[in-house]
């Protein structure tokens, strides 16, 4: 028996076709951050870095909680290296200028970060890995302190992993002299959001929890930028 | 490889490379800036003195460490002994853990900040 309906003048019409799916189109990748779900190659690493640039918080959906520190390391190394490399190079570039324009009062504050370009280059890679440890180390002592980790399956791992792919912010640091501040601010946003998604937190428990080394620990740090952000606009002025 | 095993690794390997590092440490300290809040309200930072404790540490000068900034003093011990034994647990084949956040250890670090930055004030640091 044929499932044809009969044609002609007489017919009854075919049943309306079901409805068409919406025309948005689906994410990229789904399962899992092409990062950690495919082969290491140059491939993966960009798709990833222009899914944390372009959608944070889809790409934190699709990050893994656990199970692997060294994939989110070697991320975190290249992105930290690449603005490293860059960071250095403008340093090299634009330092000895920059320092010879802010008023002597404030010099001290430019003189941080230094050393030769080339050991930067070459060494960068093992400051970066050590960077991450130590920054995951803080920041999840200070999310422990503000209650951010009570629900977190992840605990120190899922604390680690929101810093190295953070450090995708990095790229900011192409852009010479304000880079660094950018990649900083940007950096933040992106541990604030992944935060709630990796420890499943709220947004308020994990903007504290990254503020409060800088509140706490580091007043150092919000003072001496204040100084800096000064010491520019002065002499920018003159 | 267990994530728990890697952490051994990354720890271990953390606290070696800062550890080789110490000799250079003098040379890099020597670009940081005074901390400007001690400058600006005449009261150290919960931090100051905290470059002058790692550094009296790489020197092995444990009294000096603890006196410029016991917390930090403290926390870079934890770090290095801490990641000497998680390397050597890792390399036997353990794992390591992170602590869970129990409220007794929030409170016990909270007011560990709190007692540091005392200190620091008492000792007009």
């Amino acid at each position: 028996m044929s499932s044809v309906p009969p044609q002609g003048p007489g017919a009854v019409p075919p049943p309306p076709p079901p409805p068409q799916p919406p025309a948005i189109s689906p994410p990229a990748v789904s399962g899992g951050l092409p990062w950690e779900t495919q082969a290491l190659g140059p491939q993966p690493f960009f798709d990833t870095a222009m899914l944390f640039i372009k959608e944070p918080q889809q790409a934190w959906r699709l990050t893994r909680e656990t199970g692997d520190y060294i994939r989110p390391l070697l991320f975190g190394v290249i992105a930290g290296w690449v603005g490293l490399v860059f960071r250095a190079v403008w340093g090299t570039i634009f330092g000895a200028g920059l320092t010879s324009m802010i008023p002597a009062q404030y010099a001290g504050f430019t003189r941080f970060g230094g050393g030769s370009l080339i050991a930067q280059v070459i060494l960068g890679p093992l400051f970066v890995a050590c960077g991450l440890f130590i920054g995951a180390a803080i920041i999840h002592v200070s999310f422990m302190i503000v209650g951010a980790l009570t629900s977190s399956k992840s605990q120190f791992e899922g604390t680690f992993r929101l810093l190295c792919y953070a450090s995708v912010a990095n790229v900011a640091n192409v852009v010479p002299v304000l880079g660094g501040l950018v990649a900083g601010v940007w950096a933040a946003y992106l541990v604030v959001v992944g935060a709630q998604q990796m420890h499943k937190t709220t947004q308020s428990k994990a903007l504290f929890g990254i503020l409060l080394p800088t509140i706490v620990c580091c007043v150092c740090i919000a003072v001496g930028s204040i100084f800096a952000g000064a010491a520019l606009f002065s002499a920018f002025r003159h | 490889m267990t994530p728990g095993r890697q952490l051994g690794f990354l720890w271990g390997g953390a606290a070696l490379a800062c550890a080789a590092a110490a000799p250079w440490a003098p040379a890099f300290a020597q670009g940081m800036p005074a901390c400007p809040f001690h400058w600006l309200t005449g009261f150290p930072c919960a931090t100051c003195g905290g470059t002058r404790a790692l550094l009296a540490l790489g020197r092995f000068d444990l009294g000096a460490a603890f006196g410029w900034n016991p917390l930090v003093a403290g926390a870079g011990i934890l770090f290095i002994a801490g990641g000497v034994v998680a390397l050597g647990a890792a390399l036997a084949g353990g794992e390591v853990r992170a602590p869970r956040p129990t409220l007794l250890l929030r409170a016990a670090l909270a007011a560990a900040i709190a007692a540091n930055w005392a200190f620091l004030v008492a000792a007009g640091r």
